[in-house]
Parts: structure tokens; sequence; C-alpha cells
């Protein structure tokens, strides 16, 4: 199916959830546009089937734009930052950045704190087996990239 | 002396097919007096159950009936309209559309030159039960000519409409696309009730491709009746032959197509959808017979079967020792919904030629959990994922369509089959 044909269905099946009129074409079209842009979108990628033949950085481009489109009050990015090269990390974080506002929140799940240079976080939480072990400000991010995850065990 | 005989169960049919004076009827009749109702120790109709066909009474099909036509298709056609399997002029098109193109009733060009030469030619009667009852009393059908170098510019739409129950319809079409001609045609089905699970339609279409010519037939049964039908096919060198099957309903169907590649640089493409709820019964048997070198086929048939479906395809393709650089494929997909659904799929090939490139494929499944998934968390209903997934799981033989016109058209009709499903 094609990428647009699914996002229109998926946005018009949220809409219809939260109590919202379905949006006919032209409108969506121009939202597709508007989105695009704000999150670098290629246009390339919206007329081809979804997920066919799409490379890891373009499937994770892709999300984002998905997630530009639906605008989900908790989106959860886990692992979005494995097999993406600097470009495509600048992309996907900038268009977190962008969507980012007083009335929605992102969980990212990540092992390093490379991409926490681009979206910096409100807070950091370590998990280890399955527990929050340790919360913190986005300086703790940095202490274990220095000290390790062994560290914050101990100190647990 | 007295003597006790069984009695034949093809007793419901016989009085229907005598008299008639069709070529061959007399012989024909003389076959379906000899040859037994196929049981399930037939091999060729080991998972399609057809002796309940039998155990009904039938009436001589209603020409005359009174239908109101459909609409029209969204693109130019000529239209050519039989009811209950009998021409209907008055509610057909212009058929004289181009020069050196004949679009008509067959049984008006019996006595014709090409038609006499042809007709019956790659029919055989002796092993096929159903061909040799089509064969002693066809109701009619359509003669399609098309002379040497000519392309039949507007595709040829045969509405065969279907009004009521309990009639034995048995259409005959015979097209000759002669050296170098192309034509297309749209083959559709449909009834104007439900009552119509009682009829049985028992089609034959005898088709011929000549050096360099190509055929296209897009057929699309959405009746409920019980339909057994033969294409058998012959295409000569260079010649293309390419049909897709689309079946949405029926109580039982059965499609058999025999293509004899008969020159070199022969092609055959073979493409079937089927949606099977209900009760519904669909066979696709299809077998393509390599006779001499260098000749390519491919099929594809794709199937979702949900309720009480039952889905079967037997494809058999035959490569003669002669037939070096063969090249053939096969393919044949399922989805099954629920637990009493089935699907038999068998392929067969045989081959004596050692220079080939066959391939054969066949897959059961269930529609991708993780597609699902992926879906359903961005939002999209259970319901409308699964009718997103299966429609993407026909997109490929949809694809094989080459007229766009009838593929958008066709993919509105599976949509709203699939939402039913």
């Amino acid at each position: 199916m094609s990428n647009m044909n699914f996002l229109r269905t998926a946005l018009n099946e949220t809409r219809k959830a939260n109590g919202l009129t379905e949006l006919g074409g032209k409108d969506f079209l121009t939202l597709v546009r508007e989105r695009a842009k704000l999150v670098e979108m290629d246009p390339d990628l919206m007329s081809r089937n979804l997920n066919v033949g799409f490379s890891g950085g373009e499937k994770k481009r892709n999300e984002i734009f998905q997630m530009a489109m639906l605008e989900p009050r908790l989106g959860i990015l886990d692992e979005t930052d494995s097999g993406l090269d600097i470009d495509a990390l600048r992309i996907v974080a900038g268009g977190v950045n962008k969507l980012r506002t007083m009335d929605n929140a992102f969980i990212v799940v990540t092992h390093y704190q490379r991409l926490l240079d681009h979206i910096i976080p409100d807070f950091v939480h370590v998990m280890a087996d399955g527990r929050i072990i340790k919360s913190g400000p986005k300086d703790l991010a940095l202490e274990l990239e220095e000290k390790g995850y062994d560290w914050v065990k101990e100190h647990a | 002396m007295s003597t006790m005989t069984a009695i034949d169960p093809k007793a419901t049919v016989l009085p229907l097919l005598e008299g008639s004076s069709w070529p061959s009827a007399a012989e024909a009749l003389a076959q379906v007096n000899a040859l037994p109702v196929p049981s399930l120790k037939t091999e060729a109709w080991k998972y399609t159950r057809v002796g309940k066909l039998f155990n009904k009474s039938y009436a001589a099909p209603k020409g005359d009936a009174h239908v109101g036509l459909p609409a029209r298709l969204p693109f130019a056609v000529t239209r050519v309209v039989f009811v209950n399997g009998h021409f209907r002029a008055d509610l057909s098109d212009d058929l004289k559309p181009q020069p050196h193109v004949v679009i008509d009733s067959l049984q008006h060009h019996l006595s014709h030159g090409p038609v006499r030469n042809h007709y019956g030619f790659i029919t055989p009667l002796n092993e096929r039960l159903f061909s040799a009852m089509n064969t002693s009393s066809p109701t009619d059908g359509l003669l399609l000519l098309v002379f040497k170098n000519t392309t039949v510019e507007k595709p040829i739409h045969v509405l065969r409409i279907t009004t009521e129950g309990q009639q034995f319809i048995q259409p005959r079409d015979l097209f000759l696309i002669q050296e170098g001609a192309k034509a297309e045609v749209i083959e559709e089905h449909i009834s104007l009730t439900s009552e119509v699970t009682s009829t049985l339609v028992n089609s034959v279409r005898e088709s011929y491709v000549a050096e360099g010519a190509e055929l296209l037939v897009h057929k699309l049964q959405r009746d409920a009746a019980a339909h057994v039908a033969l294409e058998s096919v012959q295409v000569d060198a260079k010649g293309h032959y390419s049909i897709s099957t689309t079946t949405l309903e029926g109580s039982l169907v059965r499609n058999d197509i025999n293509v004899a590649l008969a020159g070199p640089e022969a092609h055959a493409e073979l493409n079937g959808v089927y949606l099977l709820n209900g009760t519904t019964h669909c066979d696709n048997h299809t077998y393509i017979g390599h006779d001499v070198p260098d000749c390519t086929s491919d099929e594809l048939y794709k199937g979702i079967i949900a309720e009480k479906g039952t889905g079967v395809f037997n494809g058999k393709v035959y490569v003669k020792q002669d037939a070096q650089r063969t090249r053939a494929y096969q393919s044949n997909a399922n989805i099954l919904q629920g637990d009493d659904a089935r699907i038999f799929t068998k392929p067969e090939l045989e081959i004596y030629a050692d220079d080939v490139k066959c391939s054969h494929g066949c897959t059961i499944g269930r529609l991708d959990e993780k597609g699902l998934f992926y879906l359903r968390s961005r939002g999209v209903s259970e319901a409308e994922a699964r009718r997103m997934l299966s429609h993407a799981f026909m997109t490929d033989v949809l694809e094989r369509i080459s007229n766009e016109g009838w593929r958008t058209h066709l993919a509105t009709l599976i949509d709203a089959k699939l939402e039913a499903l």
C-alpha cells in the first residue's frame, strides 16, 4: 500500500476516535506538505509503498514523519538512533525537537549519549532489569557516559 | 426378461441436452452418455464434488427475460450482453465498431468458414464430461474474430447476466485472433437475485491466438451460480495469451484453463484472485503445455479464504522433451481466516526437456501479525488494518493487469468484498 494512503487512513481513523471529522483530500495534502517540510522529509518517500525497499534510515525518517502527521500525545522512540548516520540522526532529532510542545511527551530509549546531544532531555531515567533504578536531570546521561553502567548499578 | 438398470445421475440434465443442431452435438451427446460423473476418486476432481450438481432439477435457460442493465464500466468499451446464456442484440452496443473485427452471436456464424475450421478443434470430448455436455447443446456464446494485423480499439465487455435459479446454461465462445492481431476482453458474470445459486453455468471457450497475435482476457465471477468453466487455448509462435480470473462469489466454481503453447516463443500469463467466504468453493485448475522450444509461461494465483470457504489450486506444467529453453513460473499464495476455511494447493511439474527454467511455490498462512501491530500502533482500527493488509496481499496480482481502468474498478470491488470477510 502506498505511504500516502496508509497515512491518510491512519490520520482519519485517529481523528474519528478523537471525535473529529475526517480530513478531505485537499486539506490532507496541505497538511502533508507542511509537515514534510517541518521534518525535512523527502517527497519521494511518500509516493512509495510503505516500508517496501526502505533503508533503515528511511524507515526511521518516515516514522518521524508519521509522528508529525498523527501528533500522538505520547511518543515512544525505541532505539531510534540505531543504524543511523550523522545526517539522518540530525533529521530525526530535529523532527522530535520541532514536534515537542507543552502538550505532548516523548520517551526516547537509547544506549548512547550521542542522540542526547541533539535531543536535550528533560529527565533521564536509567532502567535495569525492567526497573527504573536511577533518575536525574540531563547531566545524568553525561555522567553515565563517563563512568559506565556498572557505576550506576553499584550506586542504585 | 427384465433388467434392472441403475439410474444414471446425469438423468437430471440429459433431457436438456437432446436435439441440438450445433456441430458435433450428436457425437458429444454419445460421450455424455458414456462418461461417468467425476467422483472424488477422479484425480482431477478430487477436491471438488460435482455429484451434487446432478441432484437438482434444471430448466432450459430463459433468453427473453426482462433485465435492467447495470451502470456501464467507467471507460470506453464495446458491451455485449448475454441473458441466461442467450445473446441479446437489443441490449448490446453497436457490434460493428470497426472493420475487420467480428463481434457477434456464435450461433449466427456456425456455417461460416473460419468458424467451421476451428470450432471444437481444441476441446476434446472424450475425457471431460462437462466439455461433452457443453458441446452437446450450447446455449449460445460470443464469436470474436479479429482479422490479420488488426487491433481491436476498445476492450470488449461481455456481460453475462443470470436472472433466476434452476437454469442450466451453457455458454460457448470462440475467439479467433489472427496473425498479428490484438484484442482485449472483459468478461463479467453477474446475477439479479441471490436465488441463482441453484443455476448451473457450464462454459467452454476456445481461443486461438495465431502467430504474433495477442489476446487479453479479464474474467470476473461475482454471481452466486455454480460455474464449471473451461478455457481451451492454443497459442502459436510469438503469440501472447493472458488471462486474469477474479472470483468473488459463487456456490461452486471450477475454472479449468488449458493452454497449449504450440509455436516457438509463445507466451502465456495466468493470474488469479479469489476471495471466498460463506460456503463458496473455488477450484482453479490450470494446465500449460510447453510443446515446443523457447516458450514462456507465468502463473500467479492468490486467495483469501474465510468462514467455510474452500479454495483449490492445481497447476500443471508439462514440458515436452523437445521444448528446450522453456521458462515456466508458477506461484500460489493463500491466506486462511478462521478454523473452517480450507485450501488444497498442488503444483504439478512434469518436465522431459533438460534445458529449462521452471519454478513453483505455494504458501498458506495468516495475515502478518507484525504488520497488524504496526498499523494498529499507529491508530488504525483492527478491522481497517486487516482490510489494508488483505488488499496489499493482492496488490502484486492486480498490478499485472495492464488496463488501468479495469484494475481500478476491480480494486474497488475487491475492497468492498474485503469489508465482508
